[in-house]
């Protein structure tokens, strides 16, 4: 309603300027102007400013005035005040210009539940207006005597044959507009478009022309000329798309963007309809500037904002749904379908609001709210299906064919690169070898001869094992989503409910999930001044992970079957070794079969968790005085997750858990006692989430003297997150089928009562406790923010905000912390000088300055002490150990930005976007600092580090329409951000920590450093040390010990400074291609190179792909180790950071390409829906340039289970 | 309705006037030092004091250990080189590596010690419970001043007491001070914190909690104090107190049972480790000669006793050599050779430094025989001998000189690796220079990062040696910002 009423207020504005208030307009318009004046020329007039300055009053629907009811009591108000209560309160969209009430007295009014007819005919009858019911939209008019007249004026014509013309009006865009009144020109029937921007009119005269106007678009006139279907294209009135369309919600209000300084992005249903997806930051990808994502497996989004401004605290953007944030940042709990718009606050005007946790951004969701009129239902039904294509084995697994594994265990075997090799003695059972060592060794120890061993070595190397995972582990991955939603409206309530549901398959067989989420929210207008809101979100997840995990399938040798030939589970190696467990009196222990294999564990484990989460908010508000409103709410979230790990008797977790706690004595192979139940095992865990968030806030909003225009809020908040969870004891000797279970017999084993496992080491039994997690987390803050704008050019805005959370510290000011920003914003073509220059449609200069904070937890003035929840097994008493040393320079870390921007439309909005340039500066950010031992740590934590920041934003718009049909646009977002940590007293870093992910002072947070290499000296590579010395790579001393940065090269940054999103849209009549790129530019990875250090003969060891560069003799790579060669397994210290491995990580990928058409209107209509819409998508194409050689995706290096290709089909349609 | 309009307003917005309190609820439970369980759970997390840092110096620096030459020429990766800068004597390399976790294992003890101290008496709790952990709490900062003073310092004597003492943290401030005191200061300290300690409630050790300070704990210690500072009539004093125990007792090595063996191939060997191999700290925190529980760490387990060392044991008689000294040991780590290593608890990993009844006995003894009394000395040898061989066949001395080194020679076997170090410092300053030591290893040439096969060089650490006192971390002098400063040498 708010906005109903919004949009009149902009809209009549700057019109009401422009009209002519002359007595004798006044006068024209009262009954008594009958005489005079040719009625004809007056009716042209009248007509004339009907449809230049007609105002729709409604974005949606529809509404037919039968049954809603008014209530009224009004003193000497205005006509247009009574008409305004009257769409208000009934939804109906009344059509009028207010010109024709220039004049006129006030009315007074009482009424009760009169109908919107009574109301129309008491006050407006008889003040000689009229009204019609056209379509859905009521249009008042001035009753004049032109009726007649213009029954005279037709018929004094010849008779054209008579028409019934239907059409369908659009925006540039194809999109159908909707509430577009039109009009036979020259009279005064007409009608108004319905949702789907079509209209018909019947009896229409051949000759005449038709009107088409509406509050948004550029007015446009029409030649029957015998059609009897017309299609519209309007343009949008560029008023309106900087005064109407445009408006950004801060979580704490909604703002015009014309009128806000700070830097914010809206992306609304023009795209997100148009991105089907499961998680709705993939929707977002791509399409704002300087918001950086990194991509998770499921596709969904991590957000990075205008770079790092923070080194240990989260940095993650809030994420604000509906007014509060929510406790989760990675939207899972978000139905995508239900979100109406996407705000992103980037600069300290924008999120300053939001305090102390904004320094990272903010990113603030809209929901869909029900915006029809009463007494009407709209239902949407949406439903797609996604299909993946395999997971890709041969980037998944980095490991080397086995045909090149085998050949490298032979070399090393035949040069004697062994390490702590496998010594055939019952100690030894902990060092599983591979299929291939195994014939190594068994040769070596004379059990097979030399043919046997180079057989099997032979059809090792033959056997692949990808074909088997991928049929018997792997499959399609598939989403399927349904999405239905209703809204609907009485007289004093309306309402929006969905309900979604949603099943994914993962490409692992066994995993996946279902989920449903109800989303609910009414408001409910009690009196005129009293509204309360209510709303539900309910999400219910079902999820299994049973499936085999990447982790997994990289622990199998590229020869180590899953089935072999009959059928039978082949042999997995894993945990032991296979000679020293046959050697076992293995029918002795609880289960005789010790052996592992991945299939049948799969097979045999149930992993699931449960979510249910509830999201509840309910509001009021008050209306005090005119202009003056106050707000109430308050959100409950609550959030548990259970997690049931179930594995029954067959697979090797079991098997060996129990046959490992079992006493034994290897001297006399005689078997004790079994600690263990025969029997499945179940581990549970739960965690809990509670968090409510209360606030009260005043709103202001006033204009004074038309030109001046005030809008303010103050508020307070208090939250609280409440973080819990519980994990049980095991349950062993389970058995589901018979809800058995055992408590181990022998008790868990503690200090007095010592129990030794199979190899004699003392133990105690696992999941004997049940352990607890808590954490709590409070806020209180006082907010106050306030805008003034002149004559809707220039506007000067100002926030405050007081932030307090439950630090730990003994000084409670520190605590506190006062967040605030200024901006500025100057409409520059209103100036006079501007107005002149036709090309220029839009000049907005905005700049603003204020501070953000962000929390890190972790540090205390105090010292603190983290105490122990069970007792320990090894003391027999509750333990504790200091957790922080203490930071005495405790404080909020504090991100100061400023941002200037400039907006710009040219050549009618053809060409519009947007330039930002900012430079954020973090201080007291919390970093790492050394310190001497003798103060009882190396390093600890203070507020001391500096960040900075800068950058450049630029999102450009085009919009073109080839030809007749085709509309092209273009959305481009380019954003550069330059990071360095300009202080951090850490200044004895160490070579691994250099060239680990440790932050470097002048340099930004990412810092990639590399070794100089000086090729293979003695058969020992070298890379060059401190002051040029050779360093060989047998000697780990300088990569653990010396000082890095004296000699390290630096590369650049992992984090790519510059990205870029480009999105492509066409529109052909129904039809929409949308094809989307991103880019990343700037930054640098390491290509992965061959692990020099792979030993053999201590472990299952594997071998990776890189082997064959070395096979191939890669000069920028060393070489294998010369035979008997001790050190080599120390080369991996040197060998990944060589700077000849280090490449730019550039690259553009296709992300996205969807198609979507609507139905033609008569199809749609023959079916009974409103529309019909099916779109398709596919997703993650694939890279179109990359800058490295390898061609491959820096984001997901080899080895990283990446994002598949997916092809999504789906169908909407509307009721 | 204006009414109605304000009683709506004033209803919402009371609630939210006064929540100071609110902010006071910690985010986590237990974070912050309110009770005196917390302070005793930070002296029961026993692990955390109990272990040295790597102890290179102790289980490289000595002459009871030695690396045979032809065995490291073809193992060579089984020594790191780091140790091997200890087994060399090395001064410059030592002071570059990263870390010294012995040195920052003892101030990280001392620094958990002055938390506790400084919130002894702010905690809420029982008192008897707040004495106990208030002197567990000095007990803990003199014994770790006390392994400080004793690798980082000259040994103490009358003619070094003003030179270099280690920087005395005594609060938990980072303002305080880290310049470095005298070597009196540092001893004063340490007798300061162990008078405070000995107002401990609490006579005898706790055979369940042998990591909690008790009379006799702080008594054994005193013995081995002031055995140190040559103060002897005041260590047989507090031997002969502290002998007086109940809870900490000879354990006979007859009663020692046979641990998991270990068998290799190529060639065939058994190892035959004791019980005590298997141990895990669950067991060896609760070693019954301990009056006080503490241990010496070396990274690779590998403790190579030197054939000298070997030689001093009745091989086919001494228990200790029988269930301690494993031969081939050097098969659990791949070395072929025949190796003997020392392994007492878990794998080899841990040894016993912290007081026993068996030092006490030795340091009567050695108390004894330096005065004289021969025969009392013998006796309590014998004591010892006792629970240690298979047939004990009493020792006897000829003289005073012959009795003091029959008792170090025990002394040696009783404790190798653990003592050693600090007993050829002591030795190198007392008044009887017939127990001088000095440090013989021949070994192959140790350079920067790399060992030169080729050459051999003799290395020695004599008495005087200024190499007594083990280099001071670089990094830690950097980090400290020039206040510490490093050892004279």
């Amino acid at each position: 309603m708010q906005l109903l009423t919004a949009n009149c207020r902009q809209g009549k504005e700057p019109i009401a300027c422009k009209l002519d208030r002359s007595a004798s307009c006044r006068g024209e318009l009262i009954p008594a102007s009958y005489s005079g004046k040719s009625k004809r020329q007056k009716l042209f007039r009248v007509m004339k400013l009907i449809a230049i300055f007609l105002f729709v009053i409604s974005m949606t629907a529809s509404a037919t005035g039968k049954g809603q009811t008014v209530t009224l009591d009004l003193k000497n108000v205005t006509i247009q005040r009574v008409l305004k209560e009257v769409i208000r309160q009934t939804g109906v969209s009344i059509i009028y210009n207010d010109e024709i009430f220039v004049g006129l007295s006030p009315v007074t009014i009482n009424v009760k539940d009169a109908s919107v007819k009574e109301v129309l005919d008491k006050c407006l009858k008889k003040e000689g207006f009229e009204y019609s019911v056209e379509g859905s939209v009521i249009v008042l008019r001035k009753k004049e005597a032109s009726e007649t007249k213009l029954a005279g004026i037709t018929t004094s014509d010849e008779i054209p044959p008579l028409l019934d013309i239907k059409g369908r009006v659009t925006n540039e865009k194809g999109e159908p507009v909707e509430g577009v009144s039109v009009s036979v020109k020259g009279t005064n029937r007409g009608t108004v478009t319905n949702a789907n921007g079509e209209f018909s009119l019947s009896g229409i005269n051949g000759n005449e022309t038709l009107v088409f106007t509406s509050t948004n678009m550029e007015p446009l006139e029409m030649k029957v000329a015998g059609k009897t279907y017309l299609t519209v294209s309007l343009k949008t009135m560029v008023s309106s798309l900087s005064e109407v369309t445009i408006s950004a919600s801060t979580g704490y209000q909604t703002i015009s963007k014309e009128r806000a300084p700070g830097s914010f992005d809206v992306i609304g249903q023009d795209i997100l309809s148009k991105r089907p997806v499961s998680n709705l930051s993939s929707a977002l990808q791509g399409l704002v500037a300087g918001m950086q994502g990194k991509e998770n497996i499921d596709g969904s989004i991590q957000f990075l904002i205008r770079g790092n401004s923070s080194l240990y605290a989260d940095q993650n953007p809030l994420v604000v749904v509906d007014g509060f944030p929510i406790s989760s940042s990675d939207f899972s709990d978000i139905n995508p379908n239900d979100v109406e718009s996407v705000t992103v606050l980037k600069d300290a005007s924008a999120a300053s609001i939001w305090g102390a946790r904004s320094a990272n951004g903010v990113i603030v969701i809209t929901t869909k709210h029900s915006k029809i009129a009463a007494n009407k239902v709209n239902i949407e039904m949406n439903a797609f299906t996604s299909i993946s294509n395999y997971i890709d084995l041969d980037h998944v697994l980095a490991q080397a064919s086995s045909g090149d594994q085998v050949k490298y265990e032979r070399l090393a075997w035949d040069k004697n690169w062994l390490f702590n090799p496998y010594a055939n003695s019952f100690t030894e059972i902990g060092k599983p070898l591979t299929l291939a060592q195994e014939l190594l060794f068994a040769k070596k120890n004379g059990l097979i001869t030399e043919d046997q061993m180079n057989n099997g070595l032979d059809s090792l190397s033959n056997i692949n094992n990808r074909q088997q995972i991928k049929d018997l582990l792997l499959r399609r991955g598939i989403l399927n989503q349904f999405n239905l939603n209703i809204s609907s409206a009485t007289d004093r309530n309306k309402s929006y409910s969905s309900l979604m549901y949603e099943k994914r398959d993962e490409g692992f067989r066994g995993s996946g999930y279902d989920r449903f989420v109800v989303n609910f929210n009414d408001q409910f207008r009690v009196t005129d001044f009293l509204e309360f809101n209510f709303g539900t979100n309910i999400q219910y997840k079902k999820q299994e992970t049973s499936g085999a995990t990447v982790g997994e399938i990289q622990q199998l040798s590229p020869y180590e079957t899953l089935l072999d030939p009959d059928g039978n589970y082949s042999v997995n190696l894993n945990t032991w070794n296979r000679q020293q467990l046959s050697l076992l009196p293995l029918n002795k222990f609880p289960y005789s079969d010790w052996s592992y294999n991945l299939l049948r564990e799969v097979r045999n484990r149930e992993l699931t968790s449960e979510d249910l989460s509830a999201r509840l908010q309910g509001g009021i508000n008050i209306k005090i005085m005119k202009g003056l409103t106050m707000d109430s709410k308050i959100q409950y979230e609550k959030r548990k997750t259970d997690y049931d790990n179930y594995y029954n008797e067959e697979t090797f977790l079991v098997r060996n858990t129990v046959n490992v706690m079992t006493n034994y004595n290897s001297a006399t192979q005689a078997v004790g006692t079994a600690y263990l139940p025969k029997g499945g095992i179940l581990k549970s865990n739960n965690s809990n989430l509670e968090s409510y968030d209360i606030r009260n806030q005043l709103n202001f909003n006033r204009t004074f003297a038309s030109k001046h225009n005030i809008v303010a809020i103050a508020g307070m908040e208090i939250t609280q997150y409440l973080n819990t969870s519980k994990t049980d004891p095991w349950v062993y000797g389970y058995f589901p089928d018979k809800l058995q279970s055992t408590v181990p017999v022998y008790g868990y084993g503690s200090s007095v009562d010592q129990f030794k496992d199979f190899r004699g080491n003392t133990t105690t039994l696992s999941g004997g406790n049940t352990s607890f997690g808590w954490n709590l987390d409070r806020y209180v803050s006082y907010y106050a923010n306030a805008s003034y704008n002149y004559n809707s050019k220039y506007t000067l805005s100002g926030s405050i905000r007081n932030d307090a959370s439950n630090f730990i510290t003994d000084d409670p000011h520190l605590r506190r912390s006062p967040f605030w920003s200024l901006g500025g914003m100057w409409n520059m073509k209103r100036e006079s000088f501007l107005q002149g220059v036709d090309f220029l449609n839009r000049l907005n200069m905005r700049i603003t300055y204020g501070k953000n904070g962000n929390v890190e937890k972790s540090t205390s003035t105090k010292t603190l002490v983290s105490v122990s929840n069970t007792v320990s097994a090894t003391t027999g008493t509750i333990t504790a150990t200091v957790s922080s040393y203490g930071n005495p320079f405790l404080r909020w870390e504090r991100t100061t930005t400023t941002n200037l921007g400039f907006d710009f439309g040219f050549f009618n909005n053809r060409l519009t976007g947007k330039i930002d340039f900012y430079n954020k500066l973090g201080q007291d950010i919390v970093g790492t600092v050394s310190l001497p031992a003798a103060d009882g740590t190396t390093s600890q934590k203070f507020n001391n580090a500096k960040i900075t920041n800068k950058g450049i934003e630029i999102e450009l718009d085009y919009n073109t329409t080839i030809g007749k049909y085709l509309n092209y646009t273009s959305a481009l977002t380019y954003s550069y951000n330059r990071n360095r940590i300009t202080n951090l007293f850490y200044p004895s870093q160490y070579v691994y920590e250099v060239l680990g992910s440790s932050f470097v002072q002048g340099r930004p947070v990412g810092s990639v450093y590399s070794f100089t290499y000086l090729g293979m000296i003695d058969s020992v590579p070298n890379v060059a040390g401190p002051g040029g010395i050779k360093q060989p790579f047998n000697d780990a001393a300088l990569y653990n010990r010396g000082l890095g940065l004296p000699f390290l090269n630096y590369e650049g940054t992992s984090i790519p400074p510059h990205t870029l999103g480009w999105l492509n849209s066409f529109n052909y009549k129904g039809l929409n291609l949308m094809v989307l790129f991103v880019g990343k530019f700037g930054g640098v990875y390491r290509d992965p190179t061959f692990n020099f250090a792979t030993t053999i003969g201590s472990s299952k060891t594997f071998v990776d792909q890189y082997v064959k560069d070395v096979f191939a003799g890669d000069p920028n790579i060393p070489q294998f180790p010369r035979s008997n060669e001790t050190q080599f397994y120390l080369w991996d210290r040197y060998t990944p950071y060589l700077s000849g491995l280090v490449e730019s990580s550039s690259y553009i990928e296709c992300k996205q390409i969807s198609l979507q058409y609507d139905l033609p209107q008569k199809i749609a209509k023959a079916i009974q829906m409103k529309n019909l819409k099916v779109f398709a998508q596919v997703s993650d194409i694939g890279l179109i340039w990359a800058a490295n050689k390898k061609g491959y995706n820096p984001d997901w290096l080899p080895g990283s289970n990446k994002p598949v290709t997916s092809y999504l089909l789906g169908i909407n349609f509307k009721f | 309705m204006k009414i109605f309009k304000l009683i709506l307003f004033l209803s919402i917005t009371i609630p939210f006037i006064g929540c100071k309190k609110y902010l006071e609820k910690e985010p986590r439970k237990q974070t912050t030092i309110q009770t005196v369980d917390q302070l005793q759970a930070l002296i029961d997390n026993a692990t955390a004091f109990t272990y040295d840092g790597n102890n290179a110096t102790a289980a490289y620096s000595t002459d009871d250990t030695e690396i045979p030459m032809d065995s490291y020429k073809k193992f060579s990766t089984k020594w790191s080189i780091e140790n091997l800068y200890s087994y060399v004597f090395n001064v410059d390399q030592i002071v570059g590596f990263a870390t010294d976790p012995l040195w920052s294992g003892e101030y990280k003890k001392i620094f958990t010690a002055n938390l506790i101290l400084y919130n002894i008496d702010k905690v809420t709790g029982d008192n008897t419970e707040r004495e106990q952990v208030r002197a567990d709490a000095y007990f803990i900062r003199a014994y770790s001043y006390w392994v400080l003073a004793n690798h980082y310092c000259l040994p103490y004597s009358s003619t070094n007491l003003n030179e270099l003492g280690l920087p005395l943290k005594k609060t938990v401030s980072y303002d305080e001070p880290l310049t470095r005191s005298t070597l009196k200061e540092t001893y004063d300290f340490i007798e300061s914190d162990l008078v405070e300690a000995a107002k401990v409630a609490v006579d005898d050790v706790d055979p369940q909690k042998r990591w909690r300070v008790s009379k006799k704990a702080i008594q054994a210690f005193l013995s081995r104090y002031y055995l140190f500072i040559g103060d002897y009539d005041k260590s047989l004093e507090n031997s002969n107190l502290a002998l007086a125990s109940t809870g900490a007792t000879l354990v006979d090595f007859k009663t020692i049972q046979a641990g998991t063996p270990a068998s290799y191939t190529n060639p065939s060997v058994t190892l035959n480790y004791s019980e005590l191999n298997n141990w895990s700290a669950s067991q060896y925190l609760y070693w019954g000669e301990f009056y006080y529980a503490r241990y010496s760490y070396t990274s690779g387990q590998w403790w190579l006793p030197s054939t000298a060392l070997q030689s001093l044991y009745d091989k086919s008689n001494d228990l200790r050599y029988k269930w301690l000294m494993i031969e081939n040991g050097g098969r659990r780590f791949s070395v072929l050779d025949p190796l003997v290593r020392y392994s007492y608890f878990f794998d080899g990993r841990y040894i016993p430094t912290g007081p026993t009844v068996a030092e006490m006995l030795l340091n009567k003894a050695e108390v004894l025989a330096r005065k004289g009394q021969i025969a009392d000395a013998m006796t309590a040898v014998n004591t010892l001998r006792l629970k240690r061989l298979i047939n004990n066949d009493p020792l006897t001395a000829s003289d005073k000189d012959d009795a003091i080194n029959k008792v170090l020679e025990e002394r040696r076997r009783e404790m190798p690796f653990a003592m050693r170090w600090f007993d050829i410092r002591r030795f190198s300053v007392n008044d009887y220079p017939g127990d001088d030591v000095t440090v013989n290893h021949t070994f192959f040439k140790v350079g920067i990062g790399v060992v030169d096969t080729t050459t051999t060089v003799n290395y020695t650490l004599s008495p005087g040696s200024k190499r007594y006192a083990v280099p001071i971390n670089g990094v830690e002098m950097d980090a400290s910002q020039g206040q510490i400063i490093q050892n004279n040498y």
